[in-house]
This record gives C-alpha cells, structure tokens and sequence, in this order.
C-alpha cells in the first residue's frame, strides 16, 4: 500500500463534489451571526456535552439553561438619589450571553452549556480549536479536550479584541516580557514583542491590532502604561491608570488625575484633552466605544459599589444603579450591561438596561470566604 | 460593492468548488461540509483586510477550516447553524466501493479528526509534510508519523489480493493456497 493509493482515492472522492452554493450574502450572515456572539465572548460556542457534564438544575428558570425568549426588562422607578435599584433579589431573566467561571463548581458557564474544567482558571478564551488559559501567572494553550500543549509563565491577564478575532497574553523570558498578538481563530502567532526589564500585561487592543499593555518594572515595581503594536513600544502619556481601550474608537479610559485624595477619570484619544470625573475609576469601554462603566470610588481599587453608565464624548451619567457590590461588569452588547452584585456572602449576574431596569441572569451563588464565586471569561482576573 | 466585497466575491467563486470539496473529506458528510465552508468562509470575511494583504488566504482558511472542525465546543453550535439552502446529499459513485476504494475511505473517516486534517492536506491537497505542519500548527514528524498510521490502516484493512502494489501472480489466490 503506497501513499499513491490515499491520493487517487481522495481525488476521485472529491470530484464528486461539483458545486459551489455559498453566495457572498450567505456568507456575511454567517459572519453577522459570528461577530455578534464573539462580542459575548464565545468565539463560536460551547457545546454542552463538552466534557461530559451535565447542567445541574437552578432554581432560576432560565438560569443556565438557554431561555428561548427574553423576558422583558421591567422598569423601575429611581431612587431619591436618582440612581436605579441594584439588588440580588431582582425579578429573574433569560441566562446571561456571555461566558463566566463558576468557581466554587470549577466549571465554564456557557449560553449553551457548561464546561467542567480540569484546573480552577482565572481566565480562558478561545483559540484555534481550543483555548489559551491561565491560572495565576501560569499560562496554557489547552487543545479541544482541555488537555495541557504547552505551558508558559504569563503576565495576569489576556486581552481580546472585541470582535473576538485577536486574542493578546505575555510571556515572561527572563527579566522581560514577549507581548504575543494572535489571530484566535486561526490559533495563529502574529506579532512577539519583547518589552524589556518589564512585567507586561495586556489590557485592551486599539484599531490595527496594537495592544494597551501595564508594565511592572523591573527591580523598581513602578507601573506605566505603554502602546504594543507593529514591534514598537509607545508609552501612554496622556493616561495614568489605563483601564480599558477601544479598538473601534481608538480612545483609552482611565485615571487621568490626581486631585489630593481623589482619582479623576477621562477617556481620551490620541490628541483629545477631555472631560474627567473625579471620584469615579472606569472600567469597560461599550463595544461601539459611545459608552464606558464606571464606579464611585473615592481611590481606584477598592471594590466599588454599584455601577453606572457614562457617555464618553460628555462624561455625564447615562444612568446608574446602587445598592450592592459590583465586583465587575462587562458589556452583554451596545447597551447592555451584565455585573456580577454581590451582598454580604450571596453573588449573582444582573443584566442592566439603560431604562434603568435590572435582571437576574442566573442562581444566586454562595461565596468563598473573602472571595467571589464568579466572574466574567474575558475578565483579566487575577 | 465596496473593494473589500468585490475581492472577497472574486475569491469566493474562484476558490469555493475546492475549498468544499477539502471540506467534504474533512468531515465525509456534504451538508456538513458546506456548513463548515460556511462558517470558515465567515471568519475569513471579517479577517478579510488582514489576511488578504499577507497573500496567504487559501492557507489562513484551510486553518480555520481544520480547526473549526476539530474543535469539540463549536460542534453543537454548528448543529444549531444551518445554511440557508438546504442541499441534498450529493450521491457519491458507488462503483468502487468494494475493496480498496471503500477501504481508504474507511480508514479516512475513522482517523482522529486532527490526523485526518493531516491525510486531507497531504494527500489531496498535495502539501508538502512541512506545509502540512505548517497550516496545522504541528511538527513534520507529527506529519509523518500520522501519514504513516494512516497507511498502516489501510493496510490492516484493506483485502491483500486487492492490494495494487502486490504481485499480480498473487492477487485472487488465497493466502492458504500459495503454500
């Protein structure tokens, strides 16, 4: 038996093969139902017989379960103060379309199913036909079957793009970090950047597949904020404290200020000298970049209570909701928000709407001591 | 029709009878097949501008297409995802298979997924071993030692007295009789 054999076989398999049905138009609606449910943070999606887990039942109809059609978001009537109610006990709703960890269970919850996990990571995404994840600074790039190819030791945190085409990590060598910008789908290595005498961490990506990255340095510990993108590294001037960035707008939020005790944030672009908001650190940019999250704190990092909307061209309140915990929210589409609240012990995801209306998306969780229970897979956690 | 479409759209007609036909060894099933094209062909489209540039796009989608397949957690979704026109199974000849026609296909289809991307590229895509790891993300002797498992199955499997490269003097005997 010679390799000749494979080839007339395979051949004469093919000919059969003589037509070409796509159209052009077939294929963008394929491509409009990709890019919407990359913006949730699947690149394609999970299948719930993955790994052979079963989905416990919830006690919230729709929990984890694909609810068919979304219930209707009730208003509510604002408080005194004008924000909206923030609370764990808001009428339930359809499961939340974006993936988050389930740490106490270790397991990924999808929108089509959940993904026992062999180690508790803080961060997974897709990449070729499997994942890149990482635990703490250890990284991995997991085949389709979770199984470790290769690990790597990592900055805390990967980055993706929002259309979910490029994914960024770094790797340590050394005293220096490799800032990796990779084609996800493809599972493919784009660019290596090598940031010298830095601890490098990927925070967000900008137009042309440049990626915002924190530096640690090295023996000092001092943290700045640089640009990674076509082998150069640009230090961000015009922002302190960089939270997130828009690779459709360009515009980078953070603490621009600092006023005696209180960070003031802005976001700004590449010659803008904007508004800032004092007593307030941001998080992430909406996928269209018109809007950023954004939470009262008197100094960044302490966890923040509730969360509110901001228009980033004013700075003004979109709108705003109080009441619990918000460890972190990310964007479940242009104008929508999901956060994970959190009151006392009991965590659950809220999806909040901009009429100021609140939903529960799934069960509420206990916590871990000291801890969360969830968090969002696209999330730099760590 | 932007440029970006009009390229696409050249692409697409030019490449599209191939480009399924890989796709239809990849997965052995036409409907699945042009599913797979479908979404692979989608990715392209929005990674159009970047890939298109490199010159490298016939490779960029052979990728996509291997890993799309390959991947576990995409398969429900693409169960859920249907073309827009259903097309009937086309009816493969059937003439040949008997013997060793049905036996490579048998061995195609029952290799792992990722080795079967490893006999689809190399034997009908005619790649070189070191393209073949290339476009997969794998080593040449990873190539080579799938190459050489899918050979040992054919051989395991397919009858000897329909074996091309036997003697003819010994094809139609039966082992027992040639002692």
């Amino acid at each position: 038996m010679s390799e000749e054999i494979f080839v007339e076989e395979l051949t004469r398999r093919a000919d059969d093969i003589h037509a070409a049905p796509l159209t052009v138009d077939t294929v963008r609606g394929r491509a409009r139902q990709i890019r919407r449910r990359r913006r949730t943070g699947l690149a394609a999606g999970v299948a719930a017989a993955v790994a052979a887990v079963a989905l416990a039942p919830t006690a919230l109809s729709g929990g984890v379960d694909r609810a068919p059609e979304p219930a209707p978001a009730v208003p509510v009537p604002p408080l005194p103060d004008g924000t909206y109610p923030l609370t764990l006990d808001a009428p339930a709703g359809p499961a939340p379309q974006a993936a988050y960890l389930d740490n106490p269970a270790q397991r990924l919850i999808t929108p089509d199913g959940a993904i026992a996990l062999p180690e508790p990571y803080d961060q997974m995404l897709p990449y070729g036909d499997g994942w890149i994840a990482r635990y703490g600074q250890e990284g991995a790039e997991l085949d389709a079957d979770l199984q470790v190819e290769r690990s790597f030791e990592s900055a805390m945190g990967f980055a993706t793009s929002d259309d979910g085409e490029l994914v960024a990590w770094s790797e340590l060598d050394g005293d220096d970090s490799v800032v990796i910008v990779a084609d996800a789908d493809a599972g493919q290595e784009l660019t290596r950047t090598t940031v010298p005498q830095t601890e490098a961490r990927p925070l967000g990506f900008l137009p042309g597949g440049s990626v915002v990255v924190e530096t640690t340095d090295y023996p000092n510990g001092g943290i700045a904020y640089a640009v990674v993108g076509d082998g150069e590294v640009t230090p961000v001037v015009d922002v302190q404290i960089v939270n997130d960035s828009s690779p459709v707008t360009g515009m980078v939020a953070g603490q621009v200020d600092y006023r005696g005790d209180r960070a003031c944030s802005g976001v700004r672009g590449n010659q803008s000298e904007g508004w800032e908001r004092c007593g307030w650190t941001l998080g992430q940019l909406s996928p269209d970049g018109r809007h950023v999250l954004a939470f009262r704190s008197p100094n960044p990092g302490p966890t923040p209570e509730g969360v509110a909307v901001l228009d980033t061209e004013t700075g003004e309140t979109v709108v705003e909701w109080s009441g619990a915990t918000v460890d972190h929210a990310v964007w479940e589409d242009e104008d929508t928000v999901l956060a994970t609240a959190q009151d006392r012990n009991r965590q659950t995801i809220l999806r909040l709407e901009f009429d100021g209306s609140a939903t529960r998306t799934t069960e509420v969780f206990t916590t871990p001591d000291m801890g969360v229970a969830v968090w969002f897979q696209s999330y730099p956690r760590g | 029709m932007t440029d970006r479409d009009a390229d696409f759209t050249a692409y697409l007609q030019a490449r599209q009878p191939r480009l399924l036909r890989t796709a239809y060894l990849l997965t052995g099933s036409r409907h699945e097949a042009e599913d797979l094209l479908q979404t692979s062909l989608a990715k392209l489209y929005l990674a159009w501008d970047r890939v298109h540039e490199r010159e490298a796009v016939d490779g960029y989608l052979r990728r996509i297409m291997v890993n799309e397949h390959n991947s576990l957690w995409r398969r429900a979704w693409r169960r859920r995802e249907r073309p827009t026109d259903e097309v009937p199974e086309a009816a493969v000849r059937d003439e040949y298979d008997e013997g060793v026609a049905a036996a490579v296909w048998e061995v195609v289809q029952t290799l792992p997924r990722r080795a079967r991307a490893v006999v689809v590229l190399r034997y009908y895509e005619q790649l070189t071993e070191a393209e073949t790891a290339e476009a997969l993300g794998i080593s040449v002797g990873t190539v080579k030692s799938q190459c050489s498992r899918a050979l040992a199955a054919l051989r395991e499997r397919t009858p000897s007295e329909l074996d091309p490269n036997r003697p003819a003097d010994h094809r139609g005997t039966h082992p027992e009789e040639g002692r």
